[in-house]
């Protein structure tokens, strides 16, 4: 005999055996044994939940011989005929294929008639929304007032598609979407019942992608023991669905969430590459996303649709967003799928909005917020987080004025920590984790000022204009018998006025202008250089304790840099 | 003439010669076509002299029908059923307006003449012109009825009723589930309630229907959905809520439906909230509110579990999300993000 799928073989024949759908079972044997049968019915629901098998198993149970009854015999020859088929009181019209006003002009044709075999005669119209308006006008009438031998059974996926006229002449009865563990109980018992190997871990997996259809996930279970002899495994299982494909949305959104922006970047490379589609990347990570927020705000859900229903994946994952994010994320995400539909070049849309979710939170109000409040601790002198053993923000005293030719290096600024207390380690590292202050700027005298104003001068009128431009963005700080110290606040034009044929040329005017030999040192601002002739003014020095897990945070980040501040690992006390 | 005196009427025996059932609720109209049908013929009768069109039959044969002795010496009953018979004319041509004027008078002259033994029911859920001379002999010489939709504070009354005759009785929170999602329908199906009181019926076990059983058995149609839903957000049940929504959705219902029924609800939220603040009488409030005092009670109550910069929240973010949806650029989970930020 030819193989017969396992939802055919396993299709319920009683109501004991309907699945996940208690409501409809109990309210129909109620109607059984009261005799209260309606005329018409609607089964409305989504796939696979059991709308055909109950109007089969109702039909039977209406005609059996023993009937009518709650538990049709399945072995007299009524209830064999029905269940083959062959009967001549149940009619199985397929609405999709018979939509049109004659077909259902020839099913009320037959309606009048009295049942052959059974008690009743019973039609099961099955996708019944597929009727065109006049067919449905057609069967109105019918449905109104069948004979009273006559029950309609109307099954449906769409039933908003129904018209109220119609709608309203049913007794309405909802499917619902079987919950996991009731299909997993039935994939159980079914594979056992056919010598099915399968592991546990496996058929809990085929339960959870079966989205609510029993027969879903028995056409799953069918496939997978076809891939091979030996026992079926969740592995098997993942292959079949193509469930490896999800792993890279997992990794995508596990660089998203450490904001790690060269791996995202990567990683999106890679997938382009390999062939994927952006918009099909976009949305994916959207639904993802989706299913982060659902499980974030509701982690109990079994029942909703999500993109991957590993709920160690959404536990761990949905964990490093707020909600406020995962929005954002799903909007940036949405909007950057309808752009690449009309974008030249569809990866750029992408990587701007996988760029926004790295930097999420980076927002301005939220940035001015931290930084506010960086700001509110350093003016304080408050040590936010009390720390034990600490050196926090403690202002220092004041410091031995630098040696005259400050080069790359800092100052020794660090007078040695009071016995007992942690150091922080001198010199490279204690520079930056000390916040300078922005404000104590030291203005240049009167003298050094109408020195370097000269200077400039005299570089235009030596025709010097590039050199001008170079030199004019640092400032002199100060002046001496022997040196003159230019601060710059950046890199390049510090490091090509060390140049020597720019050195050679500046000295050259400062001796003109001062009249002495003078050497010209340049400092960096921000590198904390303290001119010979100035010695600093009392300098807090700030150490402020990160979280390691922040230590990325584009805040912070962007306050390092502004200040200069370095991250130095904390080290354990003793 | 409302129908449930008319019903009184033929309890008592007295039946007209005429019955015009008209108006939209047409589970009513044959409620009352039955118990006419009931009252003067018995089940073997039915056979030979019941006659039912479900179209108008030519004038002449409707006057000999009801003219033609029944068989057997019982009476006849004859039901036109989607009558045009008096619907509002338009300006028809000369030659028309005449013939259908000598068909009004034949009409006329064999309705304000009926023979004993004949009874016609006509009914239509058309409007009828109440000026025309037929619509006045028929309403003198027997029964003209509006079947109108019922208010939902009379839905109270046809509920007893019907549960009465089921031999059942609801527990009030089951009572309070129901009619609050028919608060939400714009018109109340009475077929539909018919229907969804047999089944709650037949699947409680006891003699009172619970609230469980209400929430297992009803019609997921949107207005119940939501109704729940909204119970569920204003207990901050986050998942339940989800789930209500997403079987909705899967069910292929538009979102903008379920969008609109969730605005109508979140702005009374609103109004509700507000109104309470000035100590308004849930009463007084209902009455504002244009709900009965049951669910302007709810609502109330509902109202407090939330507060009111939530709720213009919720409000803004649903017209924003309507905007979005109808230009394409946000799909469910615009929807799903707003239940979500209800129940924070």
């Amino acid at each position: 005999m030819a193989y017969v799928a396992l939802y055919r073989q396993w299709r319920p024949q009683d109501f004991d055996n309907l699945v996940g759908q208690d409501h409809i079972s109990t309210t129909l044997k109620n109607a059984l044994h009261t005799g209260r049968i309606a005329h018409a019915y609607l089964f409305a629901g989504p796939r696979g939940t059991g709308k055909t098998s109950t109007a089969k198993i109702l039909a039977k149970a209406l005609n059996c011989e023993h009937g009518p009854t709650s538990t049709p015999c399945n072995s007299c020859s009524n209830c064999e005929k029905i269940t083959a088929g062959t009967s001549m009181d149940v009619f199985e019209v397929d609405a999709a294929s018979n939509r049109g006003i004659d077909e259902i002009r020839d099913l009320r044709e037959t309606v009048k008639f009295a049942p052959v075999d059974g008690r009743y005669k019973v039609y099961i119209i099955d996708e019944v929304h597929m009727l065109t308006t006049e067919a449905f006008n057609a069967l109105l009438k019918t449905l109104e007032e069948p004979p009273s031998h006559v029950v309609f059974i109307l099954a449906t996926t769409e039933a908003h598609k129904i018209p109220a006229t119609i709608h309203s002449r049913c007794q309405r009865y909802d499917f619902r979407r079987i919950g996991v563990q009731e299909i997993e109980s039935r994939l159980k018992e079914v594979a056992a019942k056919s010598g099915l190997a399968v592991a546990n871990d496996a058929l809990r997996l085929i339960a959870v992608h079966a989205d609510g259809g029993l027969r879903d996930a028995l056409s799953i279970l069918d496939q997978c023991t076809t891939l091979d002899g030996g026992e079926v495994t969740a592995a098997n299982v993942r292959q079949l669905l193509g469930l490896i494909g999800h792993e890279w949305v997992w990794r995508l959104t596990d660089s998203l969430a450490g904001r790690d922006i060269s791996a995202t970047l990567l990683q999106l490379d890679e997938l382009i590459n390999s062939g994927k589609d952006v918009r099909q990347i976009l949305l994916e990570m959207a639904l993802h996303a989706r299913s982060l927020m659902l499980y974030k705000a509701a982690p109990e859900i079994d029942n909703i649709a999500m993109y991957s229903e590993d709920k160690t994946v959404l536990d761990r994952q949905s964990a490093p967003f707020s909600h406020a994010e995962l929005v954002k994320m799903i909007q940036a995400l949405n909007e950057a799928a309808n752009e690449a539909k009309w974008a030249p070049e569809p990866r750029i849309p992408a990587e701007i909005a996988f760029l926004a979710v790295c930097r999420r939170s980076g927002g301005e109000a939220d940035f001015a917020e931290r930084l506010a409040a960086l700001e509110a601790r350093l003016a304080g002198g408050v040590p936010v987080p009390v720390l034990p053993n600490r050196p926090v923000l403690q202002p220092r005293p004041e410091l031995p004025p630098a040696p005259a030719l400050v080069s790359a290096h800092a100052t020794p600024a660090v007078v040695p920590a009071p016995a007992g207390e942690n150091t922080v380690e001198p010199a490279d590292s204690a520079v930056p984790s000390r916040v300078e202050p922005a404000a104590p700027k030291i203005e240049p005298t009167a003298d050094t000022k109408e020195a370097w104003d000269r200077v400039l001068k005299e570089l235009i009128a030596n025709g010097k204009r590039s050199v001008h431009a170079c030199v004019a963005q640092g400032q002199l700080i100060s002046l001496t018998d022997q040196q003159a110290t230019i601060q710059f606040t950046t890199v390049f034009p510090k490091e090509r006025t060390e140049k020597d044929d720019y050195r050679s040329m500046i000295e050259t005017i400062f001796t003109h202008v001062c009249g002495k030999a003078i050497a010209v040192n340049c400092v960096l601002a921000s590198a904390n250089k303290k001119p010979a002739s100035a010695p600093p003014p009392v300098k807090p020095k700030t150490t402020v304790r990160v979280d390691p897990a922040d230590a990325q945070h584009p805040a912070l980040r962007e306050a390092l840099r502004m200040f200069d501040g370095k991250i130095v690992t904390e080290e354990n006390e003793e | 003439m409302k129908h449930l005196d008319v019903l009184h009427e033929i309890k008592n025996n007295d039946i007209k010669p005429v019955y015009l059932l008209y108006g939209e609720e047409s589970y009513l109209t044959r409620q009352v076509e039955e118990a006419i049908i009931n009252a003067i013929l018995g089940p073997d009768e039915r056979d030979m002299n019941l006659t039912i069109f479900n179209q108008d039959p030519s004038v002449q044969d409707l006057t000999g029908m009801i003219e033609t002795i029944p068989f057997m010496g019982g009476k006849n009953v004859i039901v036109v059923r989607g009558t045009a018979l008096l619907k509002a004319r338009k300006g028809n041509t000369d030659s028309e307006e005449q013939r259908a004027g000598g068909n009004d008078d034949l009409l006329i002259k064999t309705f304000s003449n009926m023979p004993e033994y004949s009874h016609v029911v006509l009914s239509t859920t058309e409007k009828v012109d109440k000026r025309r001379k037929l619509f006045k002999i028929i309403e003198s010489g027997g029964r003209a009825v509006e079947m109108l939709p019922l208010k939902l504070n009379d839905v109270k009354g046809w509920l007893n009723g019907k549960l009465t005759a089921l031999n059942k009785k609801m527990a009030p929170d089951a009572i309070e589930h129901l009619l609050g999602a028919l608060s939400l329908m714009p018109q109340i199906s009475l077929g539909f309630l018919d229907n969804e009181l047999e089944k709650l019926a037949l699947y409680s076990s006891g003699k009172v229907i619970t609230l469980r059983d209400a929430e297992q058995v009803l019609a997921s149609i949107p207005e119940v959905s939501v109704f729940a839903m909204i119970d569920a957000l204003s207990q901050k049940q986050t998942g339940k809520a989800l789930e209500l929504l997403n079987e909705q959705l899967a069910a292929g219902d538009h979102p903008l439906r379920i969008l609109a029924l969730l605005v109508r609800q979140v702005r009374m939220l609103w109004q509700a909230k507000e109104l309470g603040a000035q100590r308004l009488d849930s009463k007084t409030l209902a009455a504002l509110l244009g709900v009965p005092p049951f669910i302007g009670e709810k609502i109330v109550r509902q109202s407090r579990n939330f507060s009111a910069s939530a709720l213009k929240q919720a409000l803004l973010a649903l017209a924003v999300t309507d905007f979005e949806l109808k230009v394409g650029k946000a799909d469910r989970t615009a929807i799903e993000k707003i239940i979500i930020e209800m129940c924070i």
